[in-house]
């Protein structure tokens, strides 16, 4: 297939203009792939048709949703999208903490959105642990939410293969995890009892309401699968949740711009984050 | 039970967390007259949250009493508030077409141009029919506006007149958007036209080249070729995704086994040159398609890993070119490739030059 660069450019904005997520152009040969089979799919021998089909013939937007399945379907795993950990480690961890030392409060609160089987949370876990100064003496939550039981089930469990820790860091590996046998690797207690794990459809009117004074939330490439209105609904919901000062992040490719003008956008280590 | 004055109380609390949540209960639960409540609301309140999440309920309601009321606040001084009515008025589907009929003939250029906006938005089928009113707006930007749009809409029941507007304008802008859209909707008349307009390279202005070289994308001919190689060489930094849609556009509409000596000389040049990886590539693989014997050692000397896009580029364009010298190249290339996307295009090329040679 040809995606000529145009053509890709369009594709791009209109994802873009639909979901927020941006696509470097670097991503041209990720897209064509994807692209290809959808457009074997339905049918399409040109490009140009295609897009044509999705900005005008698709107005349910149901085969646009298609295409950005195939394009979303990431594995999810440890330390995933690292420099935003670092920028939440190094920057945000940091200047939370620092303010709350200086008010005498001790403790953290963050909400994991679309955890799936617990990788992120877990990783959430380990980050905490090892940058909060005397560990002991904060009081941490990390609440992990999903709409999926199954997945939640999985994530309960604790229990990963090779690939969902291929980016833990060995030393972490030996401090974190155990392996129950050749080839799994169960995470230890100590974070699992950071982490409560919770059933919730971002969707209901009322289920957050009552959630407050969050320091981080995180809802890493989850905010694709809603439509417009109710990516709005759910970032207005996050931004309740969160304390002043507090901080959300979205996936690396993902932004905020075209859903709030609520948030204030701050430039930390290289990477755009938004905070209450 | 549903306690309606209670949820009015809270829309006035003043904790804002309050207010949002009664703004969503009262559209969630239908309160008579839920929509002028919010609206004032809108009007006064100073937190950002609360206001989009205000607006964000108005979005989720549809009828003509919305649209009705929320018509007066594009007239606001307050930017957040006009934006937030385009915005609400492009969910209103039908209800909000007619309506927008009206708007066309506002004395106020503004408002002309929001309802432009939002009748592009709307996307309905007459929305076009609407919008090309404004082809005759005695506003400047509004008519622009309204050639640009029907070029998105790739609706060419309008070509004729744009292709007059084209012809007959002065003004320079007004004649690059026709350019634009003519690329999208113009026919063999445009062509004519356009070709008329331009004789020469040095009398197409610095602006207009850009918006000429979109026409030529779409619907140059070989005859643009040399002017487009001039370009390459006086503009090629600064406007390269233009210049390669335009050869690729026209080297698509007219097949030819072979890329035209001095277009390939000249490329060869621009390869040589600081455009982007991006646009190498797709050089690369554009000129694997032909078969030039130039090209063939051009892409063997563009096979470096070090450079992942562009050595996927020239990976590709010789599966594309298929000559079976390449094989034993690709094949040690693979080997040594750590990038996947790399290491996956040539294992592409090189069953490509296979199936070739069985």
């Amino acid at each position: 297939m040809e995606l000529p660069l145009e053509y890709f450019i369009k594709l791009r904005n209109l994802i873009y203009e639909r979901t927020g997520i941006s696509y470097e152009e670097n991503k041209i040969y990720y897209i064509k792939k994807r692209l290809q089979q959808r457009m074997d799919a339905g049918g399409f021998d040109k490009v140009e048709d295609y897009i044509r089909h999705l900005k005008i013939f698709d107005p349910q937007g149901r085969e646009f949703q298609e295409l950005m399945n195939l394009l979303t379907v990431n594995e999810t795993y440890f330390f995933r999208e690292f420099s935003q950990l670092q920028v939440f480690a190094e920057s945000c961890l940091e200047e939370i903490t620092r303010e709350k030392l200086a008010a005498g409060i001790r403790n953290i609160k963050v909400f994991c959105a679309g955890c799936s089987t617990g990788e992120e949370p877990y990783t959430l876990g380990i980050i905490l642990r090892e940058m909060l100064e005397n560990f002991s003496a904060w009081r941490v939550l990390i609440k992990a939410v999903d709409i999926d039981e199954n997945v939640l089930g999985a994530a309960r469990r604790g229990v990963y293969d090779q690939r969902a820790i291929k980016d833990v860091p060995q030393a972490y590996l030996r401090e974190y995890f155990t392996t129950p046998s050749v080839g799994e690797y169960a995470i230890n207690p100590n974070i699992k009892d950071m982490v409560v794990f919770e059933h919730l459809n971002l969707m209901d009117r009322k289920a957050l309401r009552y959630e407050e004074d969050y320091d981080f939330v995180f809802c890493r490439n989850v905010l694709i699968y809603f439509d417009d209105v109710s990516r709005k609904q759910v970032v207005d919901k996050f931004y309740g949740m969160l304390r002043k000062g507090g901080f959300i992040f979205l996936g690396h490719a993902e932004s905020l711009s075209r859903i709030s003008t609520a948030f204030r956008i701050r430039r930390l280590n290289e990477q755009i984050v938004y905070q209450r | 039970m549903i306690n309606i004055d209670e949820l009015v109380s809270d829309l006035n609390n003043g904790d804002e967390k309050t207010r949002a949540f009664a703004a969503e209960d009262i559209i969630f639960d239908k309160i008579p007259g839920g929509v002028q409540l919010l609206i004032g609301r809108l009007m006064i309140e100073t937190s950002r949250y609360v206001r989009e999440v205000i607006v964000n309920c108005l979005k989720g309601i549809k009828g003509r009493d919305v649209v009705e009321k929320i018509i007066p606040l594009l007239s606001s001084d307050d930017a957040f508030i006009r934006n937030a009515s385009i915005e609400i008025l492009s969910t209103q589907g039908e209800f909000a077409t007619e309506f927008m009929r009206k708007l066309l003939g506002d004395p106020d250029k503004d408002i002309r141009k929001f309802a432009l906006d939002i009748l592009f938005q709307l996307k309905n089928l007459n929305t076009a029919e609407l919008i090309a009113e404004a082809l005759n707006d005695p506003d400047i930007n509004n008519l622009i506006t309204a050639v640009e749009y029907l070029g998105h809409m790739e609706d060419t029941s309008y070509t004729y007149r744009i292709n007059q507007l084209f012809i007959n304008t002065d003004n320079i802008l007004l004649r690059c958007t026709c350019l634009e859209t003519l690329a999208q909707i113009g026919d063999e008349e445009s062509v004519r036209y356009i070709n008329k307009m331009y004789p020469r390279y040095e009398e197409t202005s610095f602006l207009e080249q850009y918006s000429f070289l979109k026409f030529v994308a779409r619907k140059g001919a070989d005859i643009h070729l040399p002017l487009i190689t001039v370009l390459m060489e006086e503009k090629g930094q600064v406007m390269p995704k233009e210049i390669i849609n335009a050869i690729e556009g026209i080297l698509a509409r007219y097949p030819q086994e072979e890329v035209p000596s001095e277009l390939l000389q000249a490329l060869d040049a621009y390869l040589r040159t600081d455009i982007d990886a991006i646009n190498k590539y797709e050089l690369l693989v554009l000129l694997g398609r032909y078969r030039n014997q130039e090209i063939y050692r051009l892409l063997i000397k563009y096979l470096e890993p070090d450079q992942p896009l562009i050595c996927m580029g020239a990976a590709e364009g010789l599966g594309l070119y298929g000559n079976p010298e390449a094989l034993p190249i690709l094949v040690q290339l693979k080997e040594k490739a750590g990038d996947p996307d790399l290491a996956e295009t040539i294992e592409r090329s090189i069953s490509k030059l296979k199936q070739q040679m069985e």
